[in-house]
């Protein structure tokens, strides 16, 4: 019996290389170091599909980890972790409390990751300097600096950075430095279905975030919640209606 | 402890997979006690290593912690 073609046989639309500026056509962005970029996360738009999670595990080489079942959740990943930088949060308790009976469709869907804080505790925390910025104003940690005393640990306000106990390094969101280096758009942005995930310019996303609340009516069963995950001004904080 | 042989496929900070003969990718970490740091990792790309290692609990890769570099290049 012969097998059936593939997509990969067809080479009518292989690439030479790396489109430049990718991210132009899939975030209308044009990523330019010495500018501000961060995520937009509409959680109303948020479905829970986990595609960033899957995203950010393929593109960073990240094992699984935390295997088996959380018991209590059908978010079987947990928490963030050194090994999960991106984590889809099921609130799935207390949603509905003050309007009727829970269902399922009372679920909030909060996909959680690294802020890079503008005033990062985890990078004042850092002895040896590992934690920096880099010239996208995001906050990386070099793993060839880093001694794993795990000072950042504790200091994250959002329990985001962790030491991993394979490596004994500590190891955290870099809003896929590397991508954004060959012009390409963070792998958890460019993979959510539902745009809930927007990647942009922090000066613009913040300008986004007051057109979107009063474009969206929340209803009363639900309450919107908008995070924006990147601050350009101030310390971290999410914001919350 | 268990041993593979193969070529390094894709290297990522302290993280690698290694293809096998069989043409089968294996996940890695660097582990602490090896005697080689992550920025060491990218000269090994495309090059053939032996790598002994362990299978840590609760994660689906290998702590690697001796690698041996094949190809004489």
């Amino acid at each position: 019996m012969d097998m059936p073609l593939r997509a990969a046989d067809f080479h009518g639309s292989d690439l030479d290389g790396v489109i430049p500026n990718e991210s132009e056509l899939t975030a209308g962005v044009r990523i330019v170091p010495g500018r501000s970029y961060g995520f937009f996360t509409d959680t109303t738009l948020c479905i829970g599909c986990k595609a960033c999670e899957v995203a950010c595990k393929e593109w960073n080489n990240l094992p699984a980890d935390h295997l088996g079942l959380t018991g209590d959740s059908y978010d079987n990943t947990g928490a963030l972790s050194a090994n999960t930088w991106r984590h889809v949060n099921f609130v799935e308790h207390g949603v509905r409390d003050d309007y009727g009976t829970p269902a399922q469709s009372g679920w909030l869907m909060m996909s959680d990751v690294c802020k890079h804080c503008h005033n990062a505790p985890c990078l004042e925390a850092c002895p040896t300097g590992a934690a920096f910025r880099i010239e996208f104003d995001t906050v990386v940690v070099q793993q060839d600096v880093c001694n794993g005393c795990g000072y950042c640990v504790p200091a994250c306000p959002f329990g985001v950075i962790d030491v991993s106990t394979l490596d004994g390094k500590a190891h955290k969101c870099t809003l896929c430095y590397d991508r954004l280096k060959g012009g390409l758009e963070p792998a958890c942005a460019k993979s959510c279905p539902t745009n809930s995930i927007q990647f942009g310019e922090v000066t613009e996303l913040r300008q986004l975030q007051p057109i979107l609340l009063t474009c969206r009516m929340p209803r009363p069963a639900f309450s919107l919640r908008f995070s924006i995950q990147r601050c350009g001004n101030g310390s971290a904080r999410q914001l919350k209606m | 402890m268990q041993s593979i042989e193969g070529m390094v496929a894709i290297v990522q900070e302290g993280r690698f997979q290694l293809l096998d003969d069989d043409g089968v990718g294996h996940f890695f970490v660097l582990g602490y006690h090896a005697a080689m740091e992550p920025e060491q990792l990218p000269s090994l790309l495309r090059r053939r290593v032996r790598v002994r290692f362990s299978d840590p609990p609760d994660v689906i890769g290998h702590c690697a912690h001796r690698l041996l570099l094949l190809d004489a290049s």
